[in-house]
């Protein structure tokens, strides 16, 4: 969050801050989540690879990354919340349009139903990209079950 | 033709200031079923990770069928205590795994893996994810996949310790004649002198601190090793020679553990 004066100054009110935010917002965590999900790997699945031929390239795409993919989903529900809360306390600062935007301006006028309307729609996309997310995790996970 | 599979001259390795394997000499020749024994700790892991090439000896040399092994091959195919399957892929996928890493087609690589699935009997289950097979299962599919991948050797590492004595039984005699038809050379680490005695043709039995080889002796019981054999006085001879010398082993390296 702190990162949006100083974003300001450099990109001025245009998308690419937006986007500078939810960078910064986003990147690090996702990064801890990927390194703890490749860390809760069992080791014996690597050699096990290894030992059937499988060169270093192979072991990444055919152990790591599916052997990732569940905490990375996990992780990816709870980055997407966090990315939409940049999204929107950046626009909430300073912007031109979305739904941030919205709710600011409805407030200079007292357009209180205007406020309202737009603390829903964050809500509801919220919803619907977890949503989205759980489908996702359900048609790719399904060796879990 | 070159009879000796497996050799290794004056192996020694050391984790840090520790000694795990003080120069081991040990030749296996082609299609032999050999058995390492030995309490916990003695370096039989070691041994057989040494093979497969997961670690590199600190002096001497281990080669595979005239070739030394510089980094992990596939010429060893190992069966893991933990079975190691890939939950994400079915029993089928799993057994393609080592054909599909070498870049065969999935129209080449289903009948092998089909043919070592019924091998093993588990035709009905090839379609399912690990999660829903039980232990023994897990593990008769880990041999389908390593048989798949046609290695030179087979690496056993304690892979029946998990299971209990039934399913283990089935397995022994599953292993016997899946042995008796590939032919190949078997390497296989227990510290069950039972299972020892059902299954090879030759073992070997290690000491610890370090570890070395005190002990090599042929298993000249006769096939099929029924329940006749197991209760025949040359059963008994053989494992109360490997007992006693298992036990002086066992002793020595608690005694120098000082407990």
């Amino acid at each position: 969050m702190s990162w949006i004066p100083l974003s300001l100054l450099w990109f001025g009110i245009t998308e690419t801050q937006k986007y500078s935010i939810v960078f910064m917002g986003s990147f690090v965590p996702a990064l801890l989540y990927v390194m703890e999900a490749s860390r809760s790997i069992d080791p014996v699945l690597v050699r096990a690879a290894r030992n059937l031929g499988a060169n270093r390239w192979q072991v990444m795409r055919e152990v790591l990354f599916p052997g990732c993919l569940p905490q990375i989903l996990s992780g990816m529900k709870i980055i997407l919340g966090l990315s939409w809360t940049c999204v929107i306390s950046a626009e909430l600062v300073a912007s031109k349009e979305g739904l941030g935007f919205m709710i600011m301006n409805g407030k200079e006028f007292f357009q209180t139903d205007t406020v309202v309307l737009g603390m829903v729609l964050i809500s509801f996309t919220v919803l619907v990209t977890d949503l989205c997310l759980r489908l996702l995790e359900r048609w790719v996970l399904a060796w879990q079950r | 033709m070159n009879d000796t599979m497996i050799r290794l001259t004056d192996v020694s390795k050391a984790y840090g200031e520790v000694p795990v394997l003080d120069k081991v000499n040990l030749e296996v020749k082609r299609g032999e079923f050999l058995v390492l024994l030995g309490a916990s700790g003695c370096g039989k892991s070691t041994l057989l990770n040494l093979m497969a090439g997961f670690i590199t000896p600190n002096t001497g040399s281990v080669e595979i069928n005239g070739k030394k092994v510089t980094d992990v091959t596939a010429a060893c195919g190992m069966v893991f205590q933990q079975y190691a399957l890939f939950p994400w892929r079915t029993v089928q996928e799993n057994v393609e795994f080592g054909l599909k890493m070498r870049g065969m087609s999935r129209q080449e690589r289903a009948p092998i893996a089909r043919k070592f699935i019924e091998m093993v009997g588990l035709k009905h289950a090839a379609d399912k994810f690990p999660h829903a097979l039980s232990g023994g299962m897990k593990q008769r599919v880990s041999i389908a996949r390593v048989l798949a991948n046609d290695p030179d050797v087979m690496l056993f590492d304690e892979p029946f310790a998990a299971l209990d004595a039934m399913t283990r039984q089935v397995l022994q005699d599953q292993l016997l004649s899946i042995y008796e038809q590939s032919g190949k050379t078997i390497v296989f680490i227990t510290h069950s002198i039972d299972e020892a005695l059902t299954l090879s043709t030759r073992m070997a039995v290690m000491g610890s601190k370090p570890g070395r080889i005190v002990q090599d002796i042929q298993n000249d019981l006769p096939h099929p090793r029924s329940a006749d054999v197991q209760l025949s006085p040359r059963f008994v001879e053989l494992k109360r020679a490997i007992w006693e010398r298992v036990q002086e082993e066992v002793t020595r390296s608690m005694e120098l553990a000082g407990d």
